[in-house]
């Protein structure tokens, strides 16, 4: 949703069957993946309309999922513990290169 | 309204807890040597300090719904034919108009940072490549500034709530307050907040502090304190009357025991109704002193005064001067009307 070489993210509920383009049928947040000023990544949830759509019996995508875990509201999704592993494990084998 | 919602917060939450620390003490002394600073938030709104802060705000219409030079544009004038029953109503309706913008800033503690930890989870140290804080907000509606939930997920893992000074920088984001920068304004800053003291823009930066600033926080005592004590020094309290600062002007003075200079100023305007609440209010600040022992009971104004300024006051030399000044031109003019009218 953002511009060139600027994205953005609106946390949306769609059908899953049309086009990333089509409208959708409520927004429920976003999320801001480049960083401010103040080294901080902005995600903004309307955690009252979320719990109606996941009573609702909604199926949320993996990225959102991944946020709602590290925002607190779900648990921390595997992917993100996969992640948080492997960028470990890169930056150790990194830095034994440099030394 | 946002000044006493915001208070009503306050008192819920803040100040409550730092009562729980002040209840064990009954005297001010006591909590002084404790080291616990005492809360002017209650005292503040208690009804008869506010009626007495509302009386020596001495509202003068004409000057509450003056346009500042920095507010909107002035508009063409607009002249009505009315009958007196109609201005009489449209004299009620400004005055409760007025009511609204004479509406006081609270004086409240400064807050404190403290932010409640929610979770920690070391192993997600490192999930984040560029190491930055995700800040999640609750973007409900009807949730207030003070209320919404606002949450930092840190790169080693912690889930914490977010300290004050990044809440009203992330209200700020998404709920932007009119005036409200997102920088701290220039006029702040020492240099520039000296020059406006210089030239005596009291209002002008009180206003501005009022609407970039929460009354509790640290920065927006730090300003007003100066302001205050600025006033105090050059005597210009007559730059904040009919203005809504003049109530937390004299609350203020009247904390810290400084109300010889409002007191003297109103002996010279023969402000004597005035000099009597300025009194007043310190008694009901500071029960312990030693002027307590005369109350005013609505017609002993000098004699009020008289033992304030030889018990408490440390301008006794000024003030009793002032006195006699004003008792010897109240008998000349009692005099001149007695001639007149004979």
């Amino acid at each position: 949703m953002g511009c060139a070489n600027r994205p953005f993210f609106h946390i949306v509920v769609a059908e899953q069957r049309t086009d990333q383009h089509m409208p959708v049928i409520e927004q429920v947040g976003s999320y801001d993946p480049l960083p401010n000023e103040r080294n901080q990544k902005l995600v903004a949830f309307n955690f009252e309309r979320i719990q109606h759509w996941l009573a609702r019996g909604v199926n949320l995508t993996d990225p959102v999922a991944e946020l709602l875990g590290l925002s607190g509201y779900l648990p921390i999704h595997p992917r993100t513990y996969m992640t948080a592993w492997r960028n470990r494990i890169k930056a150790n084998e990194e830095s034994k290169v440099k030394n | 309204m946002i000044g006493m919602r915001l208070l009503r917060h306050a008192l819920r939450t803040e100040a409550r807890n730092h009562l729980k620390v002040v209840r064990h003490f009954s005297k001010d002394s006591d909590a002084m040597n404790s080291g616990v600073e005492r809360d002017p938030s209650q005292t503040f709104i208690s009804p008869e300090v506010q009626s007495l802060l509302k009386e020596l705000t001495a509202v003068n219409l004409g000057k509450v719904f003056e346009i500042k030079r920095y507010q909107e544009k002035l508009g063409t004038p607009k002249y009505k034919f009315m009958t007196d029953e109609e201005v009489e109503i449209a004299r009620n309706k400004a005055v409760q108009q007025s009511a609204e913008k004479l509406q006081m800033p609270p004086v409240l503690l400064a807050r404190k940072e403290n932010p409640e930890v929610l979770a920690r989870d070391p192993i997600l140290k490192g999930y984040d490549p560029d190491n930055s804080t995700y800040v999640f907000t609750d973007i409900t509606f009807g949730k207030s500034d003070h209320d919404r939930l606002i949450v930092k997920r840190e790169p080693d893992g912690t889930l914490s709530k977010v300290t004050w000074e990044e809440r009203d920088n992330i209200n700020q984001v998404y709920f932007p307050f009119p005036g409200r920068k997102w920088t701290l304004p220039k006029m702040f800053e020492p240099e520039y907040f000296d020059d406006l003291m210089k030239r005596e823009e009291y209002v002008f930066i009180l206003d501005r502090a009022c609407v970039q600033f929460e009354p509790n926080h640290p920065k927006y005592i730090e300003i007003t304190q100066k302001t205050y004590e600025t006033i105090n020094e050059k005597k210009s309290f007559d730059k904040l009357r009919s203005t809504r600062h003049f109530g937390p002007l004299a609350f203020h003075l009247a904390w810290n025991k400084q109300i010889d200079n409002l007191v003297l100023e109103c002996l010279q305007k023969e402000r004597i109704d005035d000099a009597v609440r300025a009194i007043q209010l310190l008694h009901i600040i500071h029960q312990d002193s030693k002027s307590i022992n005369v109350q005013f009971d609505g017609n002993n104004h000098m004699e009020f005064i008289k033992n304030y300024t030889n018990t408490d006051s440390l301008k006794q030399g000024a003030l009793s001067l002032a006195i006699e000044t004003f008792e010897q031109t109240a008998l000349q003019r009692q005099e001149l009307l007695s001639v007149h009218n004979s």
